[in-house]
């Protein structure tokens, strides 16, 4: 295996994808867009809370989903941008039939895109934490920086994993397929068990959850900052029980994202979507 | 004034009937959206929040295809068709550029009407939401004004984005989660305080929500920022304001971009 000639296809997409992603304004300016948008989604749990419990700051429940959350914005930021990679690519320049043909090639092009949104996404996570702390009055105790920092990993790994597979599938959807990314947000807050305890879902969604690898991701990091799940089918795990689920999924998904990604791109090359447009 | 109909028609054709073809749809844009919304509604259920909270939630959900339509099918629209090349076909084509901005708000209002229809729908059958719609005459048209007042901000935002070439793209992302963080799609937007939520208000979907939630639920004022009749007065006058902007907005917009040359330039 060519490492050297990987890292140097890595480093060639990700600067590109920054390029993409930042050129069009100053730095400092992207930097704080790029920060604010994941912050919706605490601000948005912040008010579901206050609606019905009017101080949601001192709750413990509120606590452990914020912190969740926060940890989210890492999945949700990889998972939406890299499918705007595709359809930007496929439809507004025109340049994935050509990087299909180039010795890069799609898979590490998309691996190597996805790192400046996994590095928007955990500056976001420190900024919803800091948030938390300033304005919600959050306080966390027993924080564990080594966990923490393993934790940023695993949601890089199971991130690029999911948006692997969103954007696989992208490959032979129309412009729409947009949404999934977007909307797979959505769904992955239902079954990971980050704003309710897994026990509220009914029993097949339940076992749904227990086979994602965000739902073990969230409940990691949320013990990194010595917070324990409200849901008894998690805090009951040992770390070790924990780890083990971690990896085993992780590994899972990411097979299953590799597999999908082979699959689809077979697919579309196949049935020449590779260069569709679908503008309506 | 037929040409002008018929150009209507064409452009919301491709809407109505084309984009619904593809069936993906049906997962990208109803199933996803569904279990998004179903994750604010179990939040409402683990804290134990009464029933018509959720009701709140599934109506927020409904309107948010109107949004996304906005802002990805009408406001970025224009900077989209450029960028394939459709601007230039446009522009010979013997019409009046407002008939296109009507018919992509036409067409939009359909394709998103169907998806608002099915998540209703879905809302109502599989968690037994109730609404209670006591004016069915008036709900309708809160409704009608509000995706009035959104699609023709769409049409107006459509020459600008066209304008600021990529930021627009970006600006539309901005405008998706923070959007829903505070324009009360998932919560009654007077938890915000009177100067927040009148702030947030500028946004028309917020407003709209309000009136459409003061007619359909059990309890007007329990969810209310203001009165309904004074929401639907403003949403009226967006509706114009937005529609009149869009109309000055997009002749300016060609008359600048044939003077600078950048009405075909792309990648900007």
């Amino acid at each position: 295996m060519d490492v050297k000639g990987y890292a140097r296809a890595l480093f060639a997409s990700a600067y590109l994808g920054w390029q993409v992603e930042a050129n069009w304004t100053k730095i400092p300016l992207y930097l704080l867009y790029a920060v604010i948008r994941p912050l919706g989604l605490s601000v948005l749990l912040f008010f579901l809370f206050k609606t019905v419990l009017k101080q949601p700051s001192g709750a413990q429940k509120f606590l452990e989903v914020y912190v969740a959350s926060a940890f989210f914005s890492i999945i949700s930021a990889i998972t939406g941008g890299e499918s705007w990679v595709l359809v930007s690519d496929r439809e507004e320049y025109r340049t994935l039939g050509t990087i299909s043909i180039s010795p890069l090639g799609i898979k590490k092009y998309l691996i190597g895109r996805s790192i400046p949104f996994a590095l928007v996404g955990i500056l976001s996570t420190f900024a919803a934490l800091a948030l938390g702390y300033f304005a919600f009055g959050i306080r966390l105790v027993d924080f564990n920086p080594v966990h923490f920092a393993i934790a940023i990993l695993f949601g890089f790994a199971i991130g690029l994993s999911l948006a692997l597979l969103f954007a696989s599938t992208m490959l032979v959807t129309a412009r729409h397929g947009l949404f999934l990314a977007e909307g797979a947000s959505g769904i992955l807050l239902l079954f990971s068990g980050i704003v309710f305890p897994l026990e509220i879902l009914p029993n097949f969604c339940q076992k749904i959850s227990l086979v994602l690898p965000t739902t073990y991701f969230i409940e990691f990091a949320k013990r990194s900052f010595g917070s324990t799940s409200l849901s008894p089918s998690l805090s009951r795990l040992s770390n070790g029980e924990l780890w083990t689920n971690l990896i085993i999924s992780t590994l899972v998904w990411g097979l299953v994202a590799y597999i999908a990604l082979v699959g689809f791109l077979k697919l579309a090359i196949k049935k020449g979507k590779l260069d569709q447009s679908t503008h309506y | 004034m037929k040409n002008f109909l018929k150009a209507v028609w064409a452009r919301a054709y491709i809407r109505i009937f084309a984009a619904n073809r593809e069936l993906s749809w049906l997962v990208s844009e109803i199933a996803i959206p569904v279990l998004s919304i179903s994750a604010y509604l179990m939040i409402y259920r683990s804290l134990g929040a009464p029933k018509d909270y959720e009701a709140l939630v599934v109506l927020g959900g409904a309107m948010i295809p109107f949004w996304l339509t906005m802002l990805w099918s009408m406001a970025s629209q224009l900077y989209w068709e450029k960028e394939v090349g459709n601007l230039d076909l446009y522009m010979i084509a013997p019409m009046s550029f407002s008939a296109l901005l009507l018919g992509m708000a036409v067409g939009g209002m359909f394709m998103a009407g169907l998806r608002a229809l099915i998540i209703l729908l879905t809302g109502i059958f599989a968690f037994g939401v109730e609404f209670h719609v006591l004016n069915p005459l008036l709900a309708f048209l809160a409704f009608f004004l509000t995706i009035s007042a959104i699609f023709m901000l769409g049409a107006a935002l459509s020459s600008i984005y066209f304008v600021l070439g990529r930021t627009g793209i970006k600006l539309n992302l901005l405008f998706m989660e923070p959007v829903y963080a505070l324009s009360g799609f998932f919560f009654p937007v007077k938890i915000l305080g009177k100067l927040g939520a009148a702030i947030v208000s500028i946004i028309p979907i917020t407003i709209g929500l309000d009136a459409i939630r003061q007619l359909v639920l059990a309890d007007p004022k329990k969810f209310g920022f203001m009165d309904y009749r004074i929401e639907l007065a403003i949403l009226f006058v967006m509706t114009l304001a937005f529609g009149i902007s869009a109309n000055l907005l997009i002749n300016k917009m060609i008359e600048t971009g044939k003077r600078r040359g950048t009405l075909t330039l792309k990648w900007m």
